[in-house]
């Protein structure tokens, strides 16, 4: 009996312990969304892979690097659909777009009842720029060659996030840069 | 502790650090049943496009230990 006493826990305790487990843990998600590495001429910033929000069975994830000496940045993307080729990749953010056919296929392969197709494109760091400062969520485009078009947008909350990311890590290569 | 990340090496090759990284990512609730398949060196290596390997990391996030794991292999080359 004195034994159980000890392991009782009153019910505020139980719900502050519950709190203090789903805090570090949602601490722990929030962090690391991107990793820096020092490489010979410069740095590189790689933003984890990001899930788009998915229509249709469709799904859309994308990680993108950032290379402190480079004039663009490298966004590889999977596509998860039914099979097809892609014509073209187009990334939109209020009255900001860059389109683009000129893609590097890394792989197409089928997973489940869909295809994932990885693709590589190269953004000018001045449109990426504009992209991330717009206001508007971000949309990325992928049209097939068959006409079809994939459209994926983020969600407004986390666009605010992604933003205020990209922007610290858009100053601290403007400022190692200015160091040079 | 409720929740921890940790970063490991998993191995180093004599070529040069390249500007690409690729990753991939396995999740598994209590040890047991994955959610996503594949953590390889090869799976990360194909998403980012490597062909030469520098160097290997992994990622180990876990929330009570065994409850949710999620293990992420960085490969990092050109």
């Amino acid at each position: 009996m004195r034994n159980m006493n000890i392991l009782y826990v009153t019910p505020t305790a139980r719900k502050l312990i519950l709190l203090l487990l789903l805090c570090c843990s949602v601490s722990a998600f929030a962090k690391e969304r991107y990793y820096a590495r020092i490489l010979p001429e410069g740095k590189m910033y790689f933003f984890m892979p990001c899930k788009l929000p998915a229509k249709a069975g469709n799904k859309l994830q994308y990680d993108m690097t950032l290379i402190s000496y480079r004039d663009s940045v490298t966004i590889n993307m999977t596509l998860r659909s039914p099979m097809g080729r892609v014509s073209s990749i187009s990334l939109m953010a209020g009255d900001v777009s860059y389109t683009t056919k000129q893609y590097e296929l890394f792989f197409q392969e089928r997973e489940g009842s869909r295809f994932n197709t990885r693709v590589h494109i190269d953004c000018p760091n001045d449109i990426y720029r504009r992209l991330f400062s717009s206001p508007v969520p971000l949309t990325i485009e992928l049209t097939m060659e068959s006409g079809e078009k994939y459209a994926f947008t983020y969600k407004a909350k986390q666009w605010q996030r992604e933003t205020v990311y990209v922007s610290e890590v858009l100053e601290m290569i403007a400022y190692s840069n200015s160091r040079k | 502790m409720a929740s921890c990340t940790s970063v490991a090496p998993l191995t180093a090759t004599s070529n040069n650090v390249g500007a690409k990284c690729g990753t991939a990512t396995e999740t598994r609730i209590l040890g047991l049943f994955p959610f996503s398949g594949d953590h390889g060196i090869n799976a990360a290596a194909k998403n980012g496009g490597i062909k030469k390997i520098s160097h290997v990391d992994v990622e180990e996030f876990n929330i009570l230990y065994l409850i949710y794991t999620k293990t992420t292999t960085k490969v990092y080359g050109e």
